[in-house]
């Protein structure tokens, strides 16, 4: 089978940018992937773009054609994925099949996603379009709520972990001081964070990530190219998941655990034939500070219901055995939703090449992301070796 | 369909835009008898009110689509 590898990465910085064009962001971001690569315009072959809510919070639709305009990519082919919070990992995870396909060699996959100019009250209605709308959004669901169900239901069959929560929402806070791209650069005490008004008990404030505008693009290549071109360390996709559940929450046998992410990671991890022990660290979707530890449960590392001692252990710390979300998370650094699942391999292939600067991991060879769309209905789990 | 127990739930405070004039309210995954799981608006929330993990509500079916209240 054909290797293939990251060779450039670019993003904005995230943040509430209510004044920034959807074109700018793009610009901004694609250009810096494309500069980061080394190759030329000519050479990209394709674009896959992932955006979740254009239609709904901007007007805008057909975001293909807006990249390849923007950064000057002439006639290529282009496609616009859509998989919740989970676009860009969908994006990501076409490119990778374009060139395994052998039909392309190099391409480029992005996200963006532009949320901050609405009120907060359209943006979760906007954001309910990833829940069955009639059946569930109908109900009263919100995302909020959605995750809130599950968390109760943990807290049923395991233990209440609403203070280890808190501690996911302060370690996310502290990483995102040292991500000069993170949105909220600001430390949060533990006894703030649990004090926050609530928004779906047991979720408050803080248990919840963020409203983000932002861009992130990376330029995939066949691993043979790569070495020719990169100017930077390789690095390798070792594995790559992408697995499915039911759309609706109360359709899922098991709203603990996330059967969609568990298949995606056993998909990773036996294509790059490694242990959940392998990974050095990973990026993973916290949509809500409950889904970081479910998360870290489905993808083994940690026994499940235990997710929430590793936390208070101080395991996935940045300086801990299991560093997770060194970037700040979906939570810190923050959530464009569309551009998320890129922004987690930004992040990962940043720590890879060793340039994550204040924030740069002593032990970073093998990283892992992982991005979920809606409720755990789409899951992406990918793993990444620096050479 | 009549008893189904509560299999989780969220008291919502922050809702959607159709919502806004409900909140707070409870919105939850209720199971019946033969363990069917189905979404449901529980009407009848007010804070202060103990609602837990395979508490009991009532439903009926109105239209074809259950309404259910504490």
């Amino acid at each position: 089978m054909r290797s293939v590898s990251v060779i450039g990465i670019g993003e904005t910085k995230m943040g509430k940018y209510p004044n920034r064009s959807i074109r700018e962001m793009i610009q901004e971001a694609g250009g810096a992937a494309i500069t980061d690569s080394g190759v030329e315009k000519k050479d990209i072959q394709a674009v896959y773009m992932g955006n979740f809510d254009g239609a709904y919070l901007c007007y805008q639709n057909h975001f293909g054609p807006m990249v390849s305009e923007v950064l000057g990519l002439g006639n290529i082919p282009t496609v616009r994925t859509e998989g919740a919070c989970a676009s860009g990992g969908l994006a990501f995870r076409m490119g990778y099949l374009g060139i395994l396909s052998g039909l392309y060699d190099i391409v480029l996959v992005g996200g963006v996603e532009k949320m901050t100019h609405q009120p907060t009250e359209t943006v979760t209605t906007g954001v309910a379009s990833a829940m069955d709308f009639e059946l569930e959004a109908m109900c009263g669901m919100t995302f909020p709520a959605n995750f809130a169900m599950i968390a109760k239901r943990y807290f049923h069959e395991y233990r209440n972990i609403k203070k280890e929560m808190g501690m996911c929402a302060v370690n996310a806070h502290k990483n995102a001081c040292l991500n000069p791209d993170a949105q909220m650069k600001k430390e949060f005490t533990l006894e703030k964070v649990l004090a926050a008004d609530l928004i779906a008990d047991p979720l408050s404030l803080f248990d919840c990530s963020l409203v983000t505008d932002g861009a992130a693009f990376v330029v995939l290549a066949a691993s043979d190219i790569a070495e020719k071109v990169c100017k930077h360390r390789i690095v390798d996709l070792i594995g790559s998941g992408h697995a499915g559940d039911a759309l609706t929450l109360y359709a899922k046998k098991k709203i603990t655990s996330f059967a969609a992410a568990k298949a995606a990671a056993a998909q990773a991890y036996g294509q790059a034939d490694l242990r959940p022990a392998d990974i050095d660290f990973a990026e993973v979707h916290d949509c809500f500070t409950i889904t970081q530890i479910i998360n870290t449960e489905d993808l083994g590392f940690f026994e499940h219901g235990h997710g929430a001692d590793a936390v208070a252990e101080g395991i996935t710390a940045r300086d801990g055995k299991k560093p997770i979300n060194v970037s700040g998370g979906l939570k810190a650094k923050g959530h464009p939703i569309g551009a998320t699942g890129i922004s987690q391999i930004y992040e990962v292939v940043t720590q890879l090449r060793g340039e994550a600067g204040e924030r740069q991991l002593k032990k970073a060879d093998i990283g892992l992301t992982h991005n979920l769309g809606g409720t755990a209905a789409t899951a992406l789990v990918n793993i990444f070796k620096g050479r | 369909m009549e008893k189904p127990i509560i299999y989780s739930f969220a008291v919502v405070r922050s809702s959607s835009e159709q919502f806004k004039d409900k909140t707070p309210y409870v919105t939850a995954i209720l199971e019946n008898e033969a363990g069917v799981r189905f979404p449901a608006l529980v009407e009848g929330y007010t804070d202060g009110m103990e609602v837990s993990i395979g508490q009991t509500v009532k439903c009926q079916l109105i239209d074809g689509k259950p309404s259910c209240c504490f």
